[in-house]
């Protein structure tokens, strides 16, 4: 949550609406501000579900109060975390919360050559010069399937989600998209007993999560597809650490993986909708 | 490559795999130059632990592209050409 509107003081309104202007006129995505912090850290217990609704039995109260004893907090102030990313990270060198209460907004690179950040970072030409084109060689994925997991799964993102769903999981997109499930092609649901609606194990050799089944044409034999936008997903927990030299991007395309029924939707309800179609 | 493999010696070798075709000693210089850029500083500590170990596993070629790298050091080389954001 940013100070926005009539929560925020004056002053900060006019900090507030000197950023957007300077947002809108640069490269936004290089932008680093300060806001102000929006609540306190909640600790683990399920504080926050169980906030306000007043029956409050003993066993959330328990679990409230094991929460609160534990010390979440990272050591050291907020500041000193900030100072750590400046001294790893050199385009944020020159970052720190006292230089962004002074400048107001910096925009990366910030070092000793930009102390008051980089507002276009191209200027006449690229920073690196022209785009350099590099030979690499191809490498097959080492992942293979085989009898235990016989199927390759292959995740992906959908148009209404953003990413891991951080930005757009808690707004009304989740309408179209309320839960990520696992597509199969027709041929593997029949043969591993699956109808849509089944709660179904997914595992590979690195892990093991839990979606619904969704059977579908789209999937090819063989493959099965499945988003990663909610958390409790747990694509990651399944997928491999494989990942490609240059830029560390994991492989999360290939994965070998089986697929079982864990609990079946109700098999009338299904049967009614497909005498339906 | 097994899962069990560190991920410093699969990561490592990935280079020498995609840079080893390049000439005399311009193969472990742009290896070294990818790792001072890219690797987080615990990474490279433990690259540079395994050979004071002796793990003869490592490829030559990441051994002695390692010889350029000096445990904790940041570069700041990376400056004129920023890695995205």
């Amino acid at each position: 949550m940013t100070p926005e509107g009539p929560l925020a003081p004056p002053e900060q309104q006019t900090r507030i609406a000197r950023h957007a202007q300077e947002h809108r006129r640069s490269e936004g995505g290089r932008s680093l501000r300060c806001t102000q912090q929006a609540e306190q850290p909640v600790a683990r217990g399920g504080g926050d579900q169980n906030a306000g609704d007043g029956d409050g039995d003993q066993e959330d109260a328990t679990d409230r109060d094991a929460g609160a004893a534990e010390d979440l907090s990272c050591p050291g102030l907020p500041g000193d975390r900030l100072d750590e990313i400046a001294a790893t990270t050199p385009t944020f060198a020159g970052v720190s919360f006292a230089r962004l209460d002074a400048e107001g907004s910096m925009q990366w690179p910030v070092t000793q050559a930009a102390p008051h950040g980089t507002p276009t970072m191209h200027v006449g030409s690229f920073v690196r010069g022209l785009g350099q084109l590099t030979e690499t060689v191809y490498v097959p994925t080492t992942e293979r399937a085989n009898r235990r997991f016989p199927l390759v799964l292959t995740t992906g993102r959908i148009l209404s989600q953003y990413n891991v769903g951080a930005q757009t999981r808690r707004t009304p997109n989740s309408t179209w998209h309320p839960e990520d499930v696992l597509e199969i092609h027709p041929s593997d649901a029949e043969l591993r007993g699956i109808v849509s609606g089944d709660v179904v194990e997914l595992s590979s050799r690195v892990g093991t999560t839990r979606l619904t089944a969704q059977v579908s044409d789209r999937m090819p034999a063989g493959v099965v597809y499945t988003t990663f936008h909610h958390p409790e997903t747990g694509a990651n927990v399944v997928t491999t650490e494989n990942s490609d030299w240059a830029t560390n991007c994991p492989e999360y395309k290939v994965t070998a993986v089986q697929v079982e029924v864990v609990t079946q939707a109700a098999r009338a309800d299904v049967e009614a909708q497909a005498g339906v179609r | 490559m097994s899962t069990d493999t560190p991920a410093v010696v699969r990561m490592g070798h990935d280079l020498v795999r995609h840079l080893e075709h390049l000439p005399g000693d311009q193969a472990a210089m742009e290896i070294a130059t990818h790792i001072k850029k890219f690797w987080e500083p615990r990474m490279r500590h433990e690259l540079l632990a395994r050979i004071r170990w002796g793990d003869t596993t490592l490829h030559p070629l990441l051994v002695a592209a390692a010889g350029d790298l000096v445990d904790g050091e940041v570069d700041r080389g990376e400056i004129k050409e920023p890695s995205g954001g």
